[in-house]
């Protein structure tokens, strides 16, 4: 695959997540007021997903080699793609459940997402630059 | 832990959990390096998160900060026994943690990660662990979590937290064998997990679910192998310093290095240490004197015989080109 399809990808998948995470953290808001616990978990994921998508678009401009774009794919695919196991078991646990239901339903689907996300890059990129899965 | 999530479950009962949990620690340590970093990479965050959750749950549940902070526990420990039983749930990692650590790129990686991580990390787990189990009054964390309302979060907790302290320590003790054994790492691995399985189902079988063995472990853990950091600092630090050994040169591995198979030195300061330190000296910390008398046997016996002229190691293990 060439360089600037690969960057295509990134910036592609990376740029949905950066809009996953804007969404989380608007969600955070919205739950401020039902459920503080909820909220802040929210608002921590957000941020932290915002952090790894945001950087990888920043630091991927500097990169030229095939291999050095996929070990930061492969770095960034791994702390969105650990979030988001994390994510996926934490809010829909009872705890954090808000009313309406729809929003806790709405957050789950963005961690799953963020998983296929993380799981498709790491395995396009391991695949395609030849870099390592554990860089 | 499983069995306290699932008591009715057989496949949550003490000795069917070990052996599965036994088989996913092999896994990994079968692979090596690459595996361990594999599953630390996918589950380090959950943990992190799943603290914060803890803390979270502590709060609400102990009715506020103010109110967390004047819980007090029914039987409360000594401070002496209290960093014990931390130092001896640490101090396996602590002293095995070279083993992992030399695969960081540069040399200041390795501490920068464990000093990082130690003040901050750990900090932070055992400060989400505590204020959970204060409030809940439930010495179980996992169970504290389920009782809370964590649902899956406990459940994973519980098998991912037994399998990347496992796999690491599996590993670890595979590689220390193969330093003078003629055989493969895997195969060493592979034996070693099946022992350790076999034992802990064993033991599962037989004696149920009970945390006082497991607190008994750690404070022999916690009394015995702190000795064993202090051989390792003392020879590293100062041992390697008296010989004149530039501090980039130390313990660096390479193809056709010589080194002895057992280091009679590092036995006696470990064995005298962690038993007067640990045990006969009444006075003090266990963990910190097994540490000082460890650190200091070692170098008394190693100048001294340094000096004497006499040769207190036995056998010698020549590194392979695959650097084992």
């Amino acid at each position: 695959m060439e360089i600037a399809k690969l960057k295509k990808i990134a910036y592609g998948s990376h740029g949905l997540s950066l809009l996953l995470a804007v969404i989380l953290i608007i969600l955070a808001f919205i739950t401020w007021s039902r459920w503080i616990y909820t909220s802040i978990i929210y608002l921590s994921i957000g941020i932290v997903q915002l952090c790894f998508s945001g950087t990888l678009l920043v630091r991927l401009r500097r990169k030229v080699t095939k291999k050095e774009i996929g070990v930061v794919n492969v770095q960034h695919s791994w702390w969105i793609l650990s979030i988001a196991l994390a994510s996926a078991v934490i809010i829909p646990a009872p705890f954090f459940r808000v009313s309406p239901i729809i929003i806790t339903y709405f957050a789950t689907s963005f961690a799953i997402l963020w998983l296929i996300l993380g799981s498709i890059n790491l395995y396009i990129f391991v695949r395609e630059t030849g870099v390592s899965l554990v860089v | 832990m499983m069995h306290s999530l699932a008591p009715d479950a057989l496949w949550a009962s003490v000795g069917v959990a070990a052996l599965w949990g036994g088989l996913l620690m092999m896994t990994t340590a079968i692979v090596g390096y690459r595996g361990l970093a594999f599953l630390s990479y996918l589950v380090v965050p959950m943990f992190i998160l799943l603290a914060g959750v803890s803390f979270m749950l502590g709060i609400y549940e102990g009715g506020g900060l103010a109110p967390l902070l004047t819980i007090t526990p029914p039987e409360p420990l000594s401070i002496s026994w209290g960093v014990t039983l931390v130092v001896g749930m640490y101090i396996v990692g602590a002293v095995i943690t070279a083993d992992v650590g030399r695969y960081c790129k540069k040399p200041r990686d390795a501490p920068i990660g464990w000093v990082v991580q130690i003040m901050t990390l750990q900090v932070f787990f055992l400060l989400g662990a505590g204020a959970l189990t204060l409030a809940m009054g439930e010495p179980l964390i996992t169970k504290a979590l389920l009782a809370g309302g964590i649902g899956l979060g406990a459940y994973m907790m519980a098998v991912f937290g037994q399998w990347t302290t496992n796999d690491n320590n599996l590993y670890s003790g595979s590689l220390s064998y193969v330093t003078f054994l003629p055989v493969k790492r895997s195969l060493v691995t592979l034996i070693e997990g099946l022992i350790g399985t076999g034992v802990a189902a064993y033991l599962g079988f037989t004696a149920g679910a009970s945390l006082e063995p497991f607190e008994a472990f750690l404070g022999i853990l916690g009394r015995f192998l702190p000795a064993v950091g202090g051989v390792l600092i003392a020879d590293f630090y100062v041992f390697q310093w008296y010989r004149g050994v530039p501090i980039k040169e130390r313990y660096k591995i390479k193809p056709g290095m010589r080194f002895a198979e057992i280091n009679l030195a590092g036995w006696i300061a470990a064995l005298v240490g962690g038993i007067v330190g640990g045990w006969l000296i009444k006075v003090g910390i266990p963990a910190l004197n097994s540490l000082v008398l460890g650190f200091v046997i070692y170098l008394v016996v190693s100048i001294l015989s340094d000096k004497a002229k006499i040769r207190i190691s036995l056998g010698e293990h020549i590194i392979t080109e695959a650097g084992e």
